[in-house]
């Protein structure tokens, strides 16, 4: 797959379906919530990540509560194996999670603005994730739990997470409010055998059979997750969500909820934050500007955001790096000083060995600081080489801000 | 057999780099490269660590210069190592050994926590041509040549290790000539010329840490 094809994609009802005829199911007068409660639930854009056999139900369950927004994530494509566990037949087998299950929530919810996005959480743009109001979790991989962990923390995005442990038939259901700096994150409760999980990239499945599509052989550790099992991870995850955006009962922000199938025991407790964390809990703040941001340049961003350009400045471009030099056969250090779009295959020659003309790894920085830029820190990003840019992360001290055009609708 | 030491131990060994107290040049260096150290508490204390070890090993070593050290965004140092490194400039042509290499030293934040490609860390900056089974061949789709020390080297690893390790590997000192073995071939025409050519490994004897 390109990164081309790897968009955010909008679901579209299917013809002959009358989106008009539709209407939210009476499921929230039962929890005598207010209609302001209610007008938020219908209000909120979800994200949700990893569409298996928790994801997937969960996303349906919240398009049935008619939320306003969702957005599905998931790389991977239904296995023979999933129909164990996933609510699909044989015919979706070989089908995209996201693609499927969006067409679903789609079909249930035709006022609910479905986005799907079938390729890796790490490729999905920030901003994206920014438009949204809540991120649910329940992705297989921990270096994805740990990717998304850190963006909704940047974010200051709530964050949902439902796991299930199959041989001990436990539900985790963790809710991280991600209000401040001072709080809880997934990797603030890891142990050093999370770690070196994480490192090992172990991929934990429903069934344990080899990832489809893996880029490189990895470990994978069956949950041996039965369908029910999945299921009510589903639905005590979708309850934490519809209490925290009502504010029912008490604040399930901080908490997680942990049921024990074996003894039908429900405990809930609350979530720590680690100082020793090695997450960033820094908040970006989200500066919305009026112009293209193509337009404007790094030092008029960083003057919007904090108000002025410090030593301390930095600016990220998500997806692309900052040039400081290049080279080609001939010469060994060519001043470059531009973005470039990361796995972009550069065009340009030298003239004198016609060799390409190559970004060089040391010199091609992910955060360019305000003296790395000189007084390009004045052009507008369009002459820098960008592109196309949904957001810009501006860092300066401890602080962060996340710039994004006020039109922007992903 | 016994065997008796005739080297005197050095003064300061590996393991004391941060009992160094380093000199004017590498104290404004690394005063420099501290005001630049940003991310969570946990990450900024383990880089400042390193950056101060890599400081230290290099005032200690005798052969390690540092041009630069930042660690705005992990870390990152240019640095002159002393010591015998093959090149080639035309493949078929004949080996020269240069007597130091410029190297890009990276050190991610990542590398803290997550166990990373062992070529994610050492760039061979000059000489061009670097002619190793484990560095890339310079080509047009790596012009910084990347080192690789390993499939993976575990989370979490001293860039001082780091270091030695790139010693070993450029001078030979440690050698892979494995055309068969993934771990750490990046260049298998170079494992072939090294395998016909043993009696010029390695390129040194001498210690990391030089004798004063």
């Amino acid at each position: 797959m390109t990164t081309e094809q790897r968009a955010v994609r909008e679901i579209y009802p299917s013809r002959g379906r009358a989106s008009s005829s539709f209407e939210l199911p009476p499921t929230l007068p039962l929890l005598r919530c207010s209609s302001e409660a209610r007008a938020k639930l219908n209000a909120i854009k979800v994200a949700v990540i990893g569409c298996g056999s928790i994801g997937s139900r969960i996303a349906t369950h919240l398009a049935r509560a008619g939320v306003a927004g969702l957005l599905l994530c998931d790389p991977k494509k239904f296995k023979n194996s999933s129909v164990a566990t996933h609510e699909v037949t044989s015919a979706q087998v070989g089908k995209f999670k996201a693609v499927v299950t969006a067409r679903r929530c789609k079909a249930i919810s035709p006022h609910t603005r479905v986005l799907e996005f079938s390729g890796p959480v790490e490729e999905l743009p920030l901003s994206v994730l920014a438009d949204v109001d809540l991120v649910v979790m329940a992705p297989d991989l921990l270096s994805a739990e740990v990717l998304v962990a850190q963006r909704c923390l940047w974010l200051g995005k709530p964050l949902l997470q439902a796991s299930v442990h199959g041989a001990t038939l436990t539900v985790q259901i963790r809710f991280f409010l991600n209000a401040g700096a001072t709080g809880p994150c997934p990797a603030c409760a890891y142990s050093r055998a999370e770690w070196e999980l994480l490192g090992r990239e172990v991929r934990f499945s429903c069934d344990g059979f080899t990832a489809e599509g893996a880029a490189r052989p990895r470990e994978t550790t069956p949950t041996n997750s039965l369908s029910a099992l999945c299921s009510m991870a589903a639905d005590f995850a979708t309850l934490q969500v519809v209490r925290h955006v009502v504010e029912a009962g008490k604040p399930v922000g901080d908490t997680m909820v942990e049921y024990g199938g074996f003894t039908h025991r429900i405990i809930s407790s609350p979530l720590v934050r680690s100082a020793g964390c090695l997450l960033d809990h820094t908040s970006f703040r989200q500066v919305r500007v009026g112009e293209r941001l193509l337009n404007l340049s790094p030092s008029e961003l960083a003057r919007r955001a904090f108000g002025a350009v410090t030593p301390t400045t930095s600016f990220e471009v998500p997806g692309a790096g900052y040039v400081e030099f290049a080279a080609c056969a001939c010469a060994t250090l060519l001043p470059v000083g531009k973005f470039v779009q990361r796995g972009r295959v550069q065009r340009t020659s030298c003239r004198r060995c016609s060799a390409p003309v190559v970004p060089l790894g040391f010199y091609t920085h992910g955060l360019a600081s305000a003296a790395l830029l000189g007084e390009a820190i004045d052009r507008p990003l369009k002459q820098l080489g960008v592109a196309r840019a949904p957001g810009v992360v501006v860092r300066q001290s401890d602080a962060a801000a996340l710039v994004t055009e006020e039109a922007f609708r992903p | 057999m016994n065997t008796t030491l005739t080297e005197p131990w050095p003064e300061t060994g590996l393991s004391q780099l941060n009992t160094v107290p380093l000199d004017a040049v590498h104290q404004s260096m690394w005063e420099r490269a501290k005001q630049g150290c940003s991310g969570p508490a946990a990450v900024r204390q383990r880089l400042l660590h390193e950056g101060r070890s890599l400081l230290a090993l290099a005032q200690i070593s005798g052969r390690l210069q540092i041009h630069w050290l930042d660690l705005t965004e992990g870390l990152r140092a240019k640095v002159e190592l002393e010591a015998p490194v093959p090149f080639m400039v035309d493949p078929s042509g004949p080996l020269q050994v240069r007597t130091s290499a410029t190297l890009g030293v990276l050190y991610p934040a990542q590398a803290i926590f997550l166990p990373l490609p062992g070529y994610a860390f050492i760039r061979i900056l000059q000489p061009r041509g670097v002619w190793l089974s484990n560095v890339a061949p310079d080509s047009a789709a790596n012009r910084d040549q990347p080192l690789c020390l390993g499939t993976h080297l575990p989370a979490g690893i001293p860039l001082r290790d780091i270091m030695l390790m790139t010693y070993g590997s450029l001078t030979l000192t440690n050698t892979l000539l494995d055309t068969g073995d993934p771990a750490g071939l990046l260049n298998p025409a170079a494992a072939e010329w090294w395998q016909r050519t043993t009696g010029r490994i390695p390129l040194t004897r001498e210690p990391f840490i030089r004798q004063k």
